[in-house]
């Protein structure tokens, strides 16, 4: 028994060391990334660019399924963005709440028979709405068929050379589109997909137009948490895939891709949980066999606000479905790992996925059972123990500071206090969070073996 | 245990981590400081050029005073605005001194944002050598450099920097679209300069030279770009096209029609949208055959441009309804949906003495446009029309078109 225990506890140590030193390489990676792109974005003439003939057209497509309560002031924020030529299909999956009703009244909608390819399969459309008042608006009515089902069915309808998905539960920043766009702008024979991050919110649909400097967090301390890990995830990761071309997940809440390379691969897959991951595998897959050059690039601007659940039960359906996602997607794609002929995504990415993502939830319950046994056999002691943790939290506040560092300094910049609470929250993760994301991980482990595949939406949050 | 983490490697490992943790805190805090101090900084300058009537005065007072350090982060952020811009480039010029701003440009080592604000310092003053500088720049081995430089260039309302601009797009040293963003926006007249383009051995270079001649009004230029719609290489030819669009000509209107039989749909497209952009009613007739074109961006093209084109070109469409080509009918009857021609008839019909030939077309219609067009126009007639329109409907047996 001892020596099992002993054995678990190496095991778990080495795998901690693992998972630190592929932190620092992303963390170097991003650092150097983020240098490059705040440079190249301070550099940039937006001014000139929101008022040139020259940019390229996208078609905004936002999938939104019972979204009542924030659809109008979704759209509104997609409608008002500043960009030269942009239309926007928002697609009611089928929604069982007023969804429709509420985009009818706000957008002047009328019913319009429109003549399209149907160039990607998608469940049954029910009717085609133009507004009034907004003639860059389309609003599609479909079955229920998923999130991938309503992309493809905006996909039929759309009408110009890139694609910019987005949920329709964001409240997206009028500079998203020119600050993501810019970027294969510069090299549209090769940049064929961007993605960027969003901020999380309790009620996405309040506040975040105050200026620089006096941006407001929520102060729910479940949601700040997910802010953290939003920012982590992006600033201090998804960078560094960038930076070495393996970016494997471009976010469902803000992606854009060549139109082209979209319906080359086919459009959107229903076969999996969700669509953007497997998608962003896809296109490596694609890209890296056929041997052309090509870039899927994140920036670190915060393109947007996203409802992050408020509750621990939303928050544990959420972590769990990307838990599972994860996991479908990389056994999918098995065939990639290690592989040379895919590059950094083979040798590097999908590897790292694999130790961080998909492992992590084996190793930390594991952590969890043989740490107090080794401490009740007597194999460790709690003093080493609990310093231990005091090291590991504070190396998640290290983490976090350099996450919040790229906040401190710039458009989105929080106010002092708001900076000095996120960064006293980031000690506290390990005790707090982690253990609701380590029960969350664990579960989406066991639905993906039973071969759960349903969305599991998040309950919205209450509004006052 | 042999295994276990020796206790005092543990606890300075904990200690390094406290230090690493407060030091980043610190930086945040300082970062987020010196942040404050530019805003706050960025408004005294502001204030400053809104005071009448020595506002540039007061600014420079401003910006003269102000910690350098702040001055440099200022000096390279584009999107500041310009009147601010030259504030800052003053006191930096002033206070730097113009021959240690040049070093700190040459210094082709130094990607930072320093190299950038020296530079948009000397530029916007024209202090030094400036120009010189600003060609070295625009070689440099690094696309961040090249790419701000562009930008910058972009800002200088002078003549030289459209030459510089013109050069970069000839050359191809970056990506030229973002070259001609730059050139878009120059106040200057410089179509002499982009006239030369049209006749360049790079396709890519005639491209963008007949998108950036058409905002001019060049004696003869119309003519030149209507031979650009017989160029070889179908991305000219669509340039040329686009432009045309503005251009109100014998010539374009000529050059547009003949390219709606262009081999490559994407020309063909934008024939069509440079008919209707110069708006002639006439030649707008001569897109319709393209509603049964064998690819959906032409169809597209063509049912916008007629839509656009509102009740006017109605009659021009009916005989659509009944060609042999299917898409040909669902796109005149969608036009006709659009028009909100299909909506009038069936009000008129619904409202006064019924007309055979109105119903006649109602019925064409009903068969090109389907089911749902017909429900989503009954929708939008007021309630008793519709409920009369619906009786028409049963009456008359237009449910055979559905």
């Amino acid at each position: 028994m001892q020596t099992l225990v002993v054995l678990a506890v190496v095991v778990c140590f080495v795998y901690l060391m693992a998972v630190l030193g592929a932190f620092v390489l992303m963390l170097a990676g991003s650092g150097l990334e983020h240098a490059r792109l705040a440079y190249q974005a301070r550099s940039e003439d937006y001014d000139a660019l929101s008022d040139s003939h020259f940019t390229i057209p996208v078609s905004v497509i936002a999938p939104a399924y019972n979204e009542e309560v924030v659809i109008e002031a979704s759209v509104k924020s997609l409608l008002a963005l500043d960009y030269p030529e942009f239309e926007v299909i928002v697609v009611n999956d089928g929604s069982r709440d007023g969804t429709l009703d509420v985009l009818k009244a706000t957008f002047d909608l009328e019913q319009r028979e429109v003549f399209y390819r149907r160039r990607f399969a998608s469940r049954p459309v029910r009717g085609v709405y133009r507004s009034r008042t907004r003639p860059n608006l389309i609003v599609v009515d479909k079955e229920n068929g998923g999130k991938a089902d309503a992309l493809n069915a905006g996909l039929n309808l759309a009408r110009l050379r890139y694609i910019c998905t987005v949920d329709a539960d964001t409240v997206y920043y009028p500079q998203a589109l020119l600050s993501s766009l810019r970027v294969p702008m510069r090299d549209p024979a090769t940049i064929v997909g961007v993605t960027s991050q969003v901020t999380i919110s309790r009620r996405p649909e309040v506040g975040g137009s105050a200026r620089a400097g006096t941006q407001r967090v929520d102060g729910n301390a479940l949601t700040d948490f997910q802010l953290l890990d939003y920012m982590r995830a992006f600033v201090n990761n998804r960078l560094g895939w960038s930076r070495w071309n393996f970016m494997l997940c471009a976010v469902g809440a803000f992606a854009v891709w060549r139109r082209d390379v979209v319906e080359e691969l086919g459009g959107f897959s229903g076969a999996f949980t969700c669509e953007d991951i497997e998608f962003t595998f896809r296109v490596h897959r694609h890209f890296r066999r056929a041997g052309i050059p090509y870039r899927v690039i994140a920036l670190a601007e915060s393109v947007g606000r996203t409802e992050g659940p408020d509750s621990i039960g939303s928050l544990i359906s959420q972590r769990a479905r990307w838990q599972r996602v994860i996991t479908e997607t990389v056994w999918h794609y098995r065939g990639m790992m290690f592989n040379p002929r895919y590059g950094s995504v083979g040798l590097v990415g999908v590897p790292y996925y694999v130790l961080v993502e998909v492992l992590a939830p084996f190793f930390e319950v594991l952590a969890v059972a043989v740490i107090p046994a080794a401490w009740w056999l007597g194999i460790l002691d709690w003093r080493d123990v609990g310093m231990m943790l005091v090291a590991m939290a504070l190396a998640n506040g290290i983490l976090t500071n350099l996450a919040v560092l790229s906040y401190a300094r710039g458009p989105r910049s929080y106010a002092m206090r708001d900076l000095l609470h996120l960064m006293g929250l980031g000690v506290t993760d390990l005790f707090i969070y982690r253990p609701i994301l380590i029960y969350a991980q664990a579960k989406g482990v066991i639905d993906f073996l039973r071969g759960d595949k349903e969305w599991h939406k998040f309950a919205r949050n209450r509004r006052q | 245990m042999a295994f276990a983490p020796r206790a005092d490697s543990v606890w300075w490992a904990s200690v390094a981590a406290g230090a690493v943790y407060f030091l980043t805190a610190l930086v945040v805090i300082a970062r987020r400081i010196s942040f404050e101090r530019q805003r706050l900084l960025l408004d005294r300058i502001e204030a400053g050029l809104a005071s009448a009537p020595a506002g540039q005065e007061a600014a420079a007072a401003v910006a003269g005073a102000a910690p350098l350090s702040l001055l440099w982060a200022i000096g390279s952020d584009a999107s500041i605005a310009r009147r601010v811009h030259l504030s800052v480039a003053e006191a930096l010029v002033l206070r730097v001194g113009a021959p240690a701003l040049e070093a700190i440009v040459r210094q082709n080592r130094r990607r930072g944002s320093r190299r950038t604000a020296a530079l948009r310092a000397l530029a916007l003053t024209r202090a030094g050598a400036s120009w010189r500088l600003l060609r070295l720049t625009l070689d440099d081995s690094s696309r961040e450099v090249v790419g701000a430089t562009v930008a910058l260039l972009g800002e200088i309302e002078d003549r030289r920097a459209g030459e510089l601009l013109v050069e970069a797009l000839a050359a191809g040293r970056y990506p030229r679209s973002r070259v001609a963003t730059a050139l878009e926006g120059s106040a200057e007249d410089i179509s002499d300069l982009l006239v030369p383009l049209l006749s360049s051995d790079d396709a890519h270079v005639r491209y963008w030279g007949t998108m950036l001649i058409r905002r001019y009004d060049v004696p003869g230029v119309s003519s030149l770009i209507g031979t650009l719609t017989r160029d070889p290489h179908p991305m000219v030819r669509k340039a040329a096209l686009h432009s045309l669009g503005r251009m109100r000509t014998a010539e374009a209107v000529e050059a547009a029609r003949r390219s709606l039989e262009d081999p490559v749909p994407y020309v063909r497209a934008y024939a069509v949208r440079a008919i209707a952009a110069l708006g002639v009613r006439a030649t707008l007739t001569s897109v319709l055959p393209l509603l049964a074109d064998r690819d959906w961006w032409v169809r597209t093209a063509v049912k916008e441009a007629l839509e656009r084109a509102g009740e006017d070109i109605e009659h021009a469409v009916i005989p659509y309804l009944s060609h042999p080509d299917p898409f040909a009918r669902n796109g005149a009857a969608e036009v006709l949906q659009n028009t909100g021609g299909f909506e009038r008839l069936l009000t008129l019909e619904a409202n006064g003495p019924s007309d055979p030939q109105r119903l006649r077309l109602l019925e064409r219609l009903a068969e090109a446009g389907g089911l749902r067009m017909w429900d989503g126009v009954l929708l939008r007639l007021d309630p008793a029309a519709q409920g009369r329109a619906r009786a028409l409907l049963t009456a008359a047996h237009l449910e055979a078109g559905r």
